[in-house]
């Protein structure tokens, strides 16, 4: 009940915000004009005679969602709980009967359905697709939308831990974009570390991991790393709001 | 309704609160008075189940805060000083949401909402967005989601801080009406606040009570030794002083307004041990002067203030 009532306390937040409409409106057209370059390289390679969609549509288009969503994620994830500190009511909330974990509960859920509505909203252009040209690859379509989902869900974890270090949205957004970014090239200069360093950290990056699903590949250990991803910063976050008293004496 | 026991607590190095005790009993209306970083806000923090303490015990309605935080959390209701709400909200949502949170059932959250936003005169504003109020009527939404699911103990920080004066006496007469069914402990910076508000005053210095009684009886304590009195005296004759003077005890006797060329008032501090009524009487009697008035001067809480800050009479 009290998840569910911050839950769409939340959601109400998102909607009555001008910000929010500007970061939804940038998102769909950024993603509708990767679909659209990648729809055109894809009809471009039909024409050679190379027509896996897979290949040359879905993972193209996956791979410019997960860049997109890198600098989206920190503008729907940097006022949860950087705002609350910053207006106060987060001290007030905190002394009501809600334990710090459905409060959590309540602003990561809310967060996560309007990342699953910009999704679903980039999902309409397949659904386009299909009605012109008839289902194919539908289920490597899904594993991709899959390998977003979870991507979205872990990029969001690591979001409301950051914003909830800070009350300055603005240092929440670029602290989160900051370490998305570090996930994001953590493996890509091969010349920095050995072979046997690069092997590991290939099991930390993220966006390493999300390109098996995009190939319509869906493999346990890739789902269990997301979610192990997704615990960890929701457990940090829980720590950080219970070390309360190291922000209240820095006030 | 409250009891703090040798409770502590610690910012690193900093101690904010040093083995602080204290109760407060149910009915009771209790100011916590105290200088900018005395402690105040820290108190009330742990109360509210906001910051645990370093050391010792906090009980609210019986209930020990370290262990059914929760529970105690469904009892009180905590006013913070920026009373800070969610400005994208109307009034009625904000109650709403927090009545939720408060955990009042939804058969009589429609009705508990309408009677604070009654007490707390919210009316003409119910419907309006939260950020385009002034800052008295937020105050009051503030004052409001306290006093949701009827508290049993109100945690009030500066409640009329900001307001104009005719909120700040609808505010007090508001936190006084309360006091029949809820106890209230109020932190304030506004000392003829406390006195016109509270039976109860604690006061609070560099983290630790220095005082923790009714303002009477500080004011008994502080005149352990010396106790003014004022008086009107008629005579027709002189040496009115010199008089008074002589009575055994008497300490300082000094000539007031002069009301006629017979009647005079006297400011006299005379040891605590000696009845001056009595004294003064005899002396009158035999010197057939008019009593006209005798009355102790009590301190005010300003000055009793002044007096245990800066003093340090009562520190243990």
């Amino acid at each position: 009940m009290k998840i569910y009532a911050i839950f769409t306390k939340e959601i109400r937040s998102y909607f009555v915000s001008p910000t929010f409409y500007v970061v939804l409106t940038t998102f769909l057209v950024l993603s509708n004009y990767f679909f659209y370059t990648d729809l055109v390289f894809y009809h471009w390679m039909n024409i050679k005679g190379n027509s896996n969609p897979i290949e040359a549509l879905f993972s193209f288009y996956f791979n410019d969602l997960r860049f997109i969503l890198m600098l989206f994620v920190p503008l729907i994830t940097m006022r949860l709980l950087a705002e609350e500190k910053k207006l106060g009511t987060f001290e007030l909330i905190a002394t009501y009967p809600v334990r710090d974990g459905e409060i959590l509960a309540g602003k990561y859920l809310s967060c996560l359905a309007v990342f699953i509505l910009m999704i679903a909203a980039t999902f309409l252009n397949f659904l386009l697709l299909f009605f012109w040209w008839g289902f194919f690859g539908l289920q490597a379509l899904l594993a991709g939308y899959l390998g977003i989902f979870l991507l979205g869900c872990s990029l969001i974890s690591c979001g409301i831990f950051i914003s909830s270090l800070t009350e300055n949205q603005a240092v929440a957004a670029m602290g989160t974009l900051g370490i998305f970014v570090l996930f994001w090239f953590l493996t890509w200069n091969e010349m920095m570390a050995s072979e046997a360093v690069l092997k590991v950290m290939v099991r930390f990056s993220l966006f390493d991991r999300i390109e098996y699903f995009f190939k319509g590949v869906i493999e346990s250990k890739d789902v269990a790393f997301f979610t192990l991803f997704i615990f960890f910063f929701l457990m940090m976050t829980v720590l950080s709001l219970k070390a309360r008293s190291i922000w209240v004496s820095k006030k | 309704m409250i009891e703090v026991t040798s409770v502590s607590r610690h910012f690193g190095s900093i101690s904010a609160l040093k083995d602080v005790s204290f109760q407060v009993g149910k009915g009771d209306i209790a100011g916590l008075l105290g200088r900018n970083g005395a402690g105040k806000t820290t108190m009330i923090r742990l109360l509210a189940c906001f910051l645990p303490p370093s050391k010792g015990q906090i009980k609210i309605a019986g209930l020990n805060l370290e262990t059914d935080s929760l529970a105690v959390r469904r009892k009180i209701g905590y006013f913070l000083e920026k009373a800070p709400v969610y400005p994208e909200m109307r009034v009625v949502e904000f109650l709403e949401f927090m009545a939720k949170l408060k955990g009042v059932s939804r058969a009589v959250r429609k009705k508990a909402i309408s009677e604070v936003i009654e007490a707390c005169g919210l009316g003409e504003v119910r419907h309006r967005m939260v950020g385009n109020l002034s800052k008295g009527y937020r105050q009051r939404v503030g004052l409001s989601q306290s006093l949701l699911g009827n508290p049993e103990v109100l945690l009030l920080d500066e409640p009329t801080i900001g307001l104009d004066p005719e909120q700040i006496i609808e505010v007090r007469d508001l936190i006084k009406g309360l006091a029949s069914r809820t106890t209230i402990l109020l932190s304030t910076h506004i000392l003829s606040e406390a006195s016109q508000m509270c039976n109860k005053i604690i006061i609070l210095d560099k983290g630790s009570i220095i005082a923790a009684d009714t303002i009477q009886r500080l004011n008994a304590l502080l005149h352990q030794e010396a106790i003014l009195f004022s008086t009107q005296i008629e005579s027709s004759g002189g040496q009115v002083v010199e008089r008074l003077n002589e009575i055994p005890g008497v300490i300082r006797v000094q000539l007031g307004k002069t009301v006629s060329p017979c009647i005079s008032n006297y400011l006299i501090e005379a040891a605590a041990h000696v009845d001056l009524p009595v004294e003064l009487c005899d002396l009158a009697f035999k010197n057939r002067w008019t009593l006209r008035e005798i009355r102790p001067l009590n301190m005010s809480l300003e000055e009793i203030f002044v007096e245990l800050t800066t003093k340090e009479k009562l520190r243990p």
